[in-house]
């Protein structure tokens, strides 16, 4: 008698098991193509969501999230330079002041057309000469996106939708009871300070808290271009430099950090449980898939709408044949690409195991979606041959034709090393163009690792971005 | 006697024919009225009329120059009544453009910048005054109720 128990017990315990992991299988690893049978729609059920949404809490999945609108730095102006302070993401404030920011920015995106003053550039000038947060993004947003984004509402909203812009200033008053915001399109020379109703106490009292824990060193100051009238060309000054690059007085020690490359298992076999976990990403089946090996032993996968490629460096490619995999069935935006790309990236990560931190970087045209790897808060500024950016994407009416990534993990090292000084920088990339070049314009210069597509140690320095070069006689 | 005579001559000139070519070399204290032998040298940004006020601990220099041209400096002590070295030479590179930081630690500060090339030497004299933050907020103040009053 005690052993039919025992046995129905048994059994019983077994059916539950097999309904706890098919049911896992069938909604976690997703196994089926997307749009095609019952069990998608399983996927978009109320209580599926809620499933996912509890594992998702035990399982921390934030870590692989990619940040599409936090700005890449913040200056916390105080109204001096000795004491204006620059934070990166990895900042313990810089959570708190992005929470805050991001508050503020939602009321001015969704204010009223009357708040809105078109301005000249000396009164964003003079908004970061006084207490004020500089928001740096590490690309343009339009109006439109920065909006869907931040969730505003905006249909008040005059400033022109053709504005993009990298650049926002939040200035506050004194005691906090009102602050200002301005929008800057340097492309376009057009300016923009939207006045909102709300309390900014919260935010100065931020940035107070975290500019007094600063350890000040009359040494390490920080300018802005348009301080120092860099930004205007005289005489016979060849060098202008964008107005809001900063000019750092003196350079600190960063950490040196070294590139890992995940595919690889014990640096010698290419990691087959990752490629798998990548196939069903991009809806490739593993059973009906065409595999062989390229010379130089790249991996290819073909499939009748795809080929899937990745090579013993780290680097994928995916290349749809026809129309592409389709990203999203009901929404066809900019937004939309970027959210559906999040998530393929996400997913591949997560697959990886790999949780460096990325972020929305900057691309060339508007069906190509890039991220990019932050390290400790400092960008990885990839240059080779065949990819500019950790992801870079194309998407043609929400369907992916191309996606490519450096699939990259950045160990942080002990060993630190201090970038060159800002002159020397600048005066070495220049000196690249001196022989030939009449003027220079500098658009960009900001500390960043440079990842050469080479595993190994990477050091922190000056990126140099050239924005146009006069050619002499 | 006479060749050592010419010899001493013939050098004395080249020496001065090589001196506008050369400059002089400004050494480790200057007179505050030191101006150099040119006035194309360099050119100072920052402060645009070579005098400034501010509240802030230091102030940030900026100037342009043609690239290897040597700049350098100094603080006026008027206690020796000269100008002492504070910043050593540092050359100016390929961009063009050059920045020092410098400390205000008093409420009157008058520094010298000397440039240094094969076209010559300059000086360029420099005052910043340190204000106090109040009487920085006082101004403000005014400016703010003088444009509530304009509008």
């Amino acid at each position: 008698m005690k052993k039919e128990r025992l046995k129905s017990a048994l059994l019983g315990f077994l059916i539950i098991l097999n309904f706890v992991l098919g049911s896992r299988i069938l909604i976690e690893k997703k196994l089926w193509p997307t749009g095609y049978n019952f069990f998608s729609n399983i996927g978009n059920l109320r209580i599926t969501k809620l499933y996912e949404n509890i594992v998702n809490y035990f399982t921390d999945d934030d870590q692989y999230e990619i940040q599409v609108l936090n700005p890449e730095k913040i200056l916390l102006n105080t109204g001096d330079q000795t004491t204006r302070i620059s934070l990166n993401p990895n900042d313990s404030a810089f959570k708190d002041i992005t929470a805050e920011t991001d508050e503020i920015l939602k009321m001015a995106f969704s204010a009223p057309a009357e708040m809105i003053v078109k301005i000249d550039k000396e009164e964003l000038y003079s908004a970061l000469s006084v207490q004020s947060v500089y928001l740096s993004y590490a690309r343009k947003y339009s109006v439109d996106l920065f909006e869907q984004l931040l969730g505003a509402d905006a249909d008040n909203q005059i400033i022109p939708e053709e504005t993009e812009f990298s650049d926002i200033v939040i200035s506050y008053s004194a005691n906090g009871s009102r602050c200002n915001i301005y929008i800057a399109d340097f492309d376009s020379d057009s300016y923009y300070r939207i006045s909102v109703n709300r309390d900014c106490e919260k935010l100065r009292e931020l940035c107070d808290e975290r500019v007094e824990k600063n350890d000040y060193n009359v040494e390490n100051v920080i300018n802005y271009s348009f301080d120092l009238k860099f930004d205007q060309p005289f005489g016979s000054q060849k060098t202008t430099l964008n107005p809001l690059i900063q000019v750092y007085s003196t350079t600190s020690p960063m950490p040196v950090i070294e590139a890992v490359n995940l595919i690889m298992e014990d640096g010698e076999n290419i990691n087959e449980t990752i490629i798998n976990n990548i196939l069903q990403i991009f809806d490739i089946n593993a059973s009906t898939m065409r595999r062989y090996t390229e010379a130089g032993g790249t991996l290819v996968f073909v499939e009748n709408n795809a080929t899937l490629k990745i090579d013993r460096n780290g680097f994928l490619e995916y290349t749809a044949m026809d129309t592409g995999m389709e990203l999203s069935d009901s929404e066809n935006s900019e937004y939309s690409d970027i959210m559906n790309l999040t998530a393929i990236t996400s997913e591949i990560n997560k697959a990886l195991g790999n949780s460096e931190a990325m972020y929305l970087s900057q691309s060339d045209d508007i069906n190509t979606i890039n991220f990019d790897y932050m390290v400790m808060g400092t960008r990885v500024v990839i240059e080779t041959d065949y990819i500019s950016s950790g992801v870079s994407a194309k998407v043609e009416n929400g369907r992916l034709v191309s996606y490519r990534q450096l699939i990259r993990h950045y160990d942080v090292k002990s060993e630190t090393a201090a970038p060159s000084e800002f002159f020397t920088a600048l005066d070495n990339a220049i000196a690249q163009y001196s022989e030939f070049m009449n003027e220079i314009n500098i658009k960009k210069m900001y500390i960043g690792y440079n990842d050469d597509g080479n595993v190994g140690d990477k050091y922190a320095n000056w990126i140099v971005e050239v924005d146009n070069v006069i050619v002499g006689e | 006697m006479l060749k050592k005579l010419l010899s001493i001559m013939f050098i004395s000139v080249a020496l001065m024919a090589a001196l506008p070519i050369s400059g002089y070399a400004f050494g480790n204290t200057i007179s505050l009225y030191e101006t150099g032998n040119s006035t194309n040298i360099i050119y100072i940004k920052r402060p645009e009329s070579h005098s400034a006020s501010t509240s802030d601990k230091t102030y940030t220099i900026s100037a342009v120059g043609e690239q290897g041209t040597k700049v350098k400096v100094y603080r006026y002590n008027p206690s020796t009544g000269n100008c002492g070295l504070i910043k050593n030479e540092t050359y100016i590179g390929a961009s063009g453009l050059y920045s020092v930081v410098v400390d205000l630690t008093s409420d009157s500060n008058i520094f010298v910048v000397t440039a240094e090339s094969g076209k010559g030497s300059q000086a360029v004299r420099i005052d910043i005054d340190k204000i106090k933050q109040s009487t920085i907020d006082k101004l403000k103040n005014v400016t703010v109720t003088i444009r509530n009053f304009l509008w």
